[in-house]
């Protein structure tokens, strides 16, 4: 019977909307916290605009992608910041909206699912993690 | 977590706008986020979790983005 051991656990019963955590963004001296939700669907991290600026970062010097979405295209741009989520840290680039209209935060493959071992318990609202290894 | 539950029973109460969240406490709230992010601060809480309250936040998600 295969079996996956995790470190962490997180109860988002109370989000009440999807599955989502805390999550820390760090560039230079600055550092943020915001709640994110766990998209599987998403190829990349992606978040809100502000959560840049409040990093001072220069959201148009990043590396520029488009994303497709339910509703069409969008634009990003990639940032390498530090993400940490229930104290597990990593580098990683990820995108802010162009658009400050979009106050989506999305924890997807790419830069936090590809670092990580996930189990979820939904019945129970338990999300558990640990570091891939 | 506290602020999520906090988010569940007075998120609505600030729809459109910015919220600084310590724990339950709410710390600071307004349209523009870093002057929220800065009251918060100023109240001694370096790193608050900063959460914009969707225009219409009860209703459900069909994709996240």
């Amino acid at each position: 019977m295969p079996s996956i051991d995790f470190s962490r656990t997180h109860s988002y019963l109370a989000a009440g909307d999807g599955i989502s955590l805390p999550v820390f963004l760090s560039s230079g001296e600055e550092r943020i916290k915001l709640l994110a939700h766990v998209d599987t669907g998403a190829t990349h991290c992606l978040f809100e605009r502000r959560h840049a600026e409040l990093m001072n970062l220069d959201v148009e010097a990043g590396d520029p992608m488009a994303f497709r979405t339910a509703t069409g295209r969008v634009e990003a741009f990639g940032h390498l910041v530090t993400i940490e989520t229930l104290g597990l840290n990593f580098e990683s680039v990820v995108y802010f909206f162009a658009d400050e209209r979009i106050n989506k935060n999305l924890l997807g493959r790419l830069g936090w699912l590809d670092r990580i071992r996930i189990g979820v318990i939904d019945y129970d609202g338990l999300l558990y993690l640990a570091s891939y290894d | 977590m506290p602020e999520q539950e906090w988010l569940r029973a007075h998120g609505q109460e600030y729809s459109g706008q910015w919220v600084a969240l310590d724990g339950v406490n709410l710390l600071s709230h307004g349209p523009d986020a870093r002057r929220v992010r800065d009251e918060a601060r100023s109240k001694g809480v370096q790193t608050p979790l900063m959460v914009h309250i969707p225009d219409e936040p009860n209703l459900s998600s069909a994709f996240w983005v």
